[in-house]
């Protein structure tokens, strides 16, 4: 059991929505490609960094049980394991 | 210094975790320079350690494919210090990947029960 609420489906479908919508556009500057993106998907609010355990703490001191989803900014995954992460972005 | 062996040609490695009751237990890993990431532990073990979660995310695995998976917060020993660190929850056996390594030397002796060795580097 991951979320105590929403599912792992549900956790991604609302964050990938949320990143596609109305975060990527602000946030995919040059500086920002490769970093980690971590989004409470029941708010909104998202923090960003280096880490993912770093930016996903940030969000849950704000708010404990928070459901969310992380993205690495301009590419098509977090980590690649034995696999390649796609640059999504120009 | 952190020492490990080579087994079946998979280099190998114990690592401390700190359960958040807080005894440890020793994994043994297999390292994988192809895993970009920390950690992969097995849910099973995540769940025997009842490791908090964190975040779901996206892994990009060897056959292309995008898989979402349950990421958990993993308090380990590394080179005697306590890390936190993300753990995928993932796979039948706990990986190592590169940003555990990363600012490390890593050295193995690929032949049965050579010697693996992660250090600081010169």
């Amino acid at each position: 059991m991951s979320h105590p609420t929403l599912s792992n489906q549900e956790v991604a479908r609302r964050g990938k929505e949320l990143y596609e919508e109305s975060i990527r556009a602000k946030v995919e500057t040059q500086e920002n490609i490769g970093k980690i993106i971590s989004i409470n998907v029941e708010t909104g609010d998202y923090e960003i960094g280096d880490d993912l355990v770093e930016t996903s703490l940030r969000l849950k001191s704000k708010q404990p049980n928070a459901a969310l989803w992380g993205e690495r900014i301009g590419y098509d995954a977090v980590y690649a394991v034995g696999g390649t992460l796609l640059r999504t972005a120009q | 210094m952190i020492h490990g062996n080579v087994v079946g040609l998979q280099a190998r490695m114990s690592l401390m975790i700190i359960a958040p009751e807080g005894s440890g237990v020793e994994i043994e890993c297999v390292i994988d320079t192809g895993f970009e990431g920390f950690l992969t532990l097995p849910p099973s073990v995540i769940a025997t350690l009842e490791l908090p979660y964190l975040i779901n995310i996206n892994a990009n695995l060897a056959n292309n494919s995008s898989v979402e998976t349950d990421v958990y917060l993993a308090t380990i020993i590394w080179n005697g210090i306590e890390r936190n660190i993300a753990a995928l929850a993932m796979g039948r056996r706990p990986l190592i990947g590169t940003a555990l390594l990363e600012d490390y030397h890593l050295g193995i002796d690929f032949c049965e029960g050579g010697t693996v060795l992660v250090d600081e580097i010169l």
